[in-house]
């Protein structure tokens, strides 16, 4: 059984040490030993608030940074707490056959009182969409039978998926009702007192208890007060406590107690009240009655369940009430006896065994039909799957890319493309084109929503969206540097890397990298290693990058081949063509270099590598494809002084894509470099190998592509001398293209293969290839 | 004790007033340049909280997500603008609306 669980609830510091904390913890705690199969808990956190506690982590099989299911498998949605933490993050667990949304709930209590609970307008907001969520799930784990009713005529749910579960008692509470030794008498303890654990909210009723002390006739009455009170509300209690005809009642708080003083607080005490006005559970009243304390509590429908003896309640505005029953316990010390004797079995129904049963057995019994249903249903529909990503006519290689993706993924699925473009190009595969936003993952009808990101301007909205929301990331580069100085700034980014390094960093060092991208000393990837599942990555390298440095794994998904040529157009007929197209005289040898000009591809080595090959008697030409060479002013001086001055060349800047082509089959050689090592991937490099035309690449780069024998390598800290040696060598093997080397590599990098370990990881089943799930030949984790 | 029924008004003020700044001026607005829409993002957390759970729940009744009749096809001016017009632009789909309701049945 596959349990996605919320632990939101467990990372706030505000809720995870109260009462719905403490509930969330044992559910996940009994969640693992449920009986039926094995049971893989997958915990949902959200980093924006912070680690989930390591205790909380490890009843978990693995923590998601991602409220992102994995498409079509079934599982169960445990919502431990609905009311309290942002909805819209859990959007993507409900309405999908295979998910079955299942909702801890504590209490309706902020309807009961809005003025105080609901009283700013988000809070009225937030809580209003918190209850519409809660009416669409499908199991509802209320904690009373009180709160099950609530939720059938409040939300009209169908009785039938209310399953109440209660609360267990925790551990000191659960050994004295097992029949521990009674906790010592603390020794602060006055001679007679009655227990009141509550805590500072005029929902708990303090002032009744103390004005029923008062009238109860006791001569010296205490009244000891657990809860957490501050000072200034102690204060107010006091004055209501000595204000009453002249008598005053003896208040003694207590601060941090542990639940083992507590519970001799509650075995010495007289009676425990409990006054609420509201509640969900209450716990004091089974913790006092494990204790041995008789209970007196106000007539309230959890208390109902709990206090089964009608004269051990009282109306909770009625201090006349509640004074009469008090007396009847501490004047007559055998009505006492009698009433701890009939309380005593109460917490036997909130043991840990107990309440774990109920949670199993709601479970269990839904879990079977639920995934028969699920699988039906998964099967039976055409999956859609959103892509977030840059779209021509963006000027982005991503762009492209993405077009390519749609084009192979729209033959299973139906493909929506979420992108800034304002008129993104016409096409037929594409079921629906939207601005980026939010509702890209908030919409109901997506299988899944893949982020697809780069290291350029053009991705900072999509970054935004995925850090919040998460979910699958397809990653282009190898590190967001660039990206993240865009978007977040300088400063921000220094605190990444800061966080990344595990050291100081200043801000001169973030400038200097940002110029030199071959010294970075980390990605930049941190953030978005976290929010991906899975992680889509182009090359090993950057996968065994990513593992070591953020203990991710991701998924090595191969680049596929963004165009592809027929052997005709690469045979030596159409290549002549192309380069009479282009003007190249005879007997001159074109080397390309492919992309938008940039220090990171070494720009200096290949002009120098140039005037090396024309001083050994080549009419070699350098031309820079794809780049008008506005800020090229130091690589012509270079090449100037290294004897290259009219050798190199610049095309129009994005020049469209027949040109492109022409360019790749006129060439006699290429060049693509990379001075920044991280397993990042070319899709000029990429287009070389499709087109067979020899290359030479640096090592890292032409490993991240799996590069064939038609690209020569050379070191990563590479010279002039060794690419111009390089491109010798291949020029020395003849003018032809090696048409089975590019064949082959074409079959293996196809965007079908791509595609389909694509599906493979998102989980969506291949009819044609194989199972979801299984490992294809086209996707490896790493 | 507050009724239930007076968080009720409230919470349907609360839905007027949504209606009234977000949903009704769809459409209405021209179409800003691309800057501006990215700045546009944003807005109260809250408020787009409980747009979605609505959108959301009008959906899963089957129903139009909102009654607005012809959205006109240009650029939202705001995020979450484009948030009502992603959500109101999702078509039916048989297993969202017709997922049987459990019952206690093994």
């Amino acid at each position: 059984m596959l349990i996605y669980a919320d632990l939101r609830c467990l990372q706030d510091p505000g809720f995870a040490r109260r009462g719905i904390g403490s509930h969330a913890a044992f559910l996940l705690t009994a969640a693992r030993s449920l009986r039926r199969g094995a049971v893989t808990i997958v915990g949902l956190a959200d980093a924006s608030l912070g680690s989930p506690p390591t205790e909380v982590a490890a009843l978990c099989d693995r923590v998601q940074y991602s409220f992102a299911p994995r498409c079509g498998e079934p599982a169960v949605f445990l919502w431990l707490s609905p009311m309290t933490h942002d909805t819209r993050l859990v959007a993507r667990f409900f309405d999908r056959p295979e998910i079955l949304p299942c909702a801890v709930v504590y209490d309706f209590i902020p309807l009961l009182d809005p003025d105080r609970y609901l009283a700013s307008r988000a809070s009225l907001l937030a809580y209003a969409a918190a209850r519409e969520w809660l009416a669409a799930a499908r199991l509802f784990l209320p904690i009373s039978t009180a709160v099950g009713d609530e939720l059938v005529t409040r939300l009209g749910v169908d009785s039938q998926s209310v399953e109440v579960t209660g609360v267990a008692l925790r551990g000191a509470f659960a050994a004295l009702q097992s029949g521990g030794l009674p906790a010592p008498r603390p020794a602060t303890a006055p001679a007679d007192y009655v227990m009141f654990v509550g805590g500072p909210d005029p929902r708990k009723n303090l002032e009744t208890v103390v004005s029923a002390l008062l009238r109860a006739g006791r001569p010296d009455p205490a009244l000891v007060i657990a809860g957490g009170y501050p000072d200034r509300w102690r204060a107010r209690v006091a004055r209501t406590a000595a204000a009453a005809g002249g008598r005053a009642v003896r208040l003694e708080f207590l601060d941090h107690v542990s639940d083992a003083e507590l519970a001799g607080w509650y075995g010495h005490a007289a009676a425990t009240v409990v006054a609420s006005r509201a509640e969900g559970f209450s716990m004091p009243v089974i913790e006092a009655m494990a204790c041995g304390s008789p209970v007196i509590a106000s007539d309230i429908p959890c208390h109902r369940e709990l206090v089964a003896d009608p004269a051990a309640r009282f109306a909770p505005d009625a201090p006349d009430d509640l004074a009469a029953r008090l007396r009847a316990v501490m004047v007559d010390a055998r009505a006492r006896e009698r009433l701890v004797a009939a309380q005593r079995t109460t917490p036997e129904r909130f043991t840990a065994a107990r309440v774990g049963e109920r949670f199993a057995a709601a479970l269990e019994l839904r879990m079977p039909g639920h995934a028969r249903r699920a699988r039906k249903a998964v099967a039976a529909r055409r999956p859609v799957i959103a892509l977030v990503s840059p779209f021509p006519p963006d000027r982005s290689g991503v762009a492209d890319y993405t077009r390519r993706t749609v084009a192979a993924l729209s033959a299973r699925v139906d493909v929506d493309v979420w992108t800034d473009q304002p008129e993104p190009v016409g096409d037929a595969r594409v079921r629906a084109f939207h601005a980026i936003g939010s509702g890209a993952w908030l919409r109901p009808d997506y299988d899944a929503t893949v982020a697809v990101l780069g290291n350029s301007a053009f991705h900072a909205p999509i970054l935004a969206g995925h850090l919040r929301h998460g979910g699958p990331c397809i990653l282009h580069d190898s590190r967001l540097l660039d990206l993240n100085a865009w978007w977040h700034g300088i400063e921000r980014t220094r605190l990444l890397a800061e966080a990344e390094l595990r050291r100081p960093v200043s801000e001169a060092e973030v400038r200097r990298w940002a110029c030199h991208q071959g010294e970075i000393p980390t990605l930049f990837l941190s953030e978005v290693a976290r929010s991906s599942a899975p992680l889509f990555v182009h090359s090993r390298a950057l996968a065994s990058h990513v593992a070591r440095l953020y203990g991710v794994e991701a998924v090595h998904l191969p680049f596929a081949l963004l165009r592809e040529f027929t052997p005709r157009e690469t045979a030596a007929p159409s290549r002549q063509r192309a380069r009479e197209a282009l003007g190249i005289p005879p007997g001159r040898t074109v080397i390309v270099t492919l992309g938008i000009y940039g220090a990171t591809k070494a720009p200096e080595v290949c002009a120098e590598a140039i005037a090396r090959m024309r001083g050994m008697g080549r009419d070699a030409h350098l031309v820079f494809v794809g780049d008008a060479g506005r800020s090229a002013e130091p690589v012509l001086r270079r090449a100037a002084a290294a004897g290259a001055g009219g050798a190199v060349h610049f095309t129009a800047e994005w020049i469209d894509d027949e040109i492109w082509r022409t360019w790749l089959l006129a060439a006699d050689g290429a060049i693509q470099l990379r001075t920044h090592r991280f397993g990042g991937i070319s899709g000029a490099l990429m287009d070389c190998i499709a087109a067979g035309v020899p290359t030479v690449a640096n090592e890292d780069l032409a490993a991240a592509l799996d590069a064939p024998s038609t690209v020569a390598r050379v070191g990563d800290a590479f010279t002039a001398a060794e690419v111009a040696t390089a491109l010798e060598g291949l020029l020395a093997r003849g003018g032809g293209r090696d048409e089975a080397t590019r064949v082959r590599y074409g079959a293996e990098h196809s965007m079908e293969n791509y595609v389909a370990g694509l599906f493979a990881a998102l989980g969506i089943a291949d009819g044609e290839r194989g199972e979801a799930g299984h490992t294809l030949s086209g996707c490896r984790v790493a | 004790m507050v009724a239930t029924r007076d968080i009720g008004a409230r919470v349907l003020e609360g839905l007027r007033e949504l209606e009234r700044r977000w949903i009704r001026p769809l459409g209405q607005r021209l179409r800003p340049p691309r800057a501006r829409r990215q700045k546009a993002r944003g807005g109260s957390p809250e408020a787009e909280e409980l747009l979605v759970a609505l959108l959301r729940a009008r959906l899963r009744d089957g129903g139009a997500a909102v009654s607005i009749p012809d959205l006109p096809a240009r650029a939202p001016a705001s995020e979450l603008e484009a948030l009502v017009r992603a959500l109101v632009d999702v078509p039916p789909r048989h297993d969202v609306a017709a997922v049987e309701s459990l019952r206690k049945v093994a």
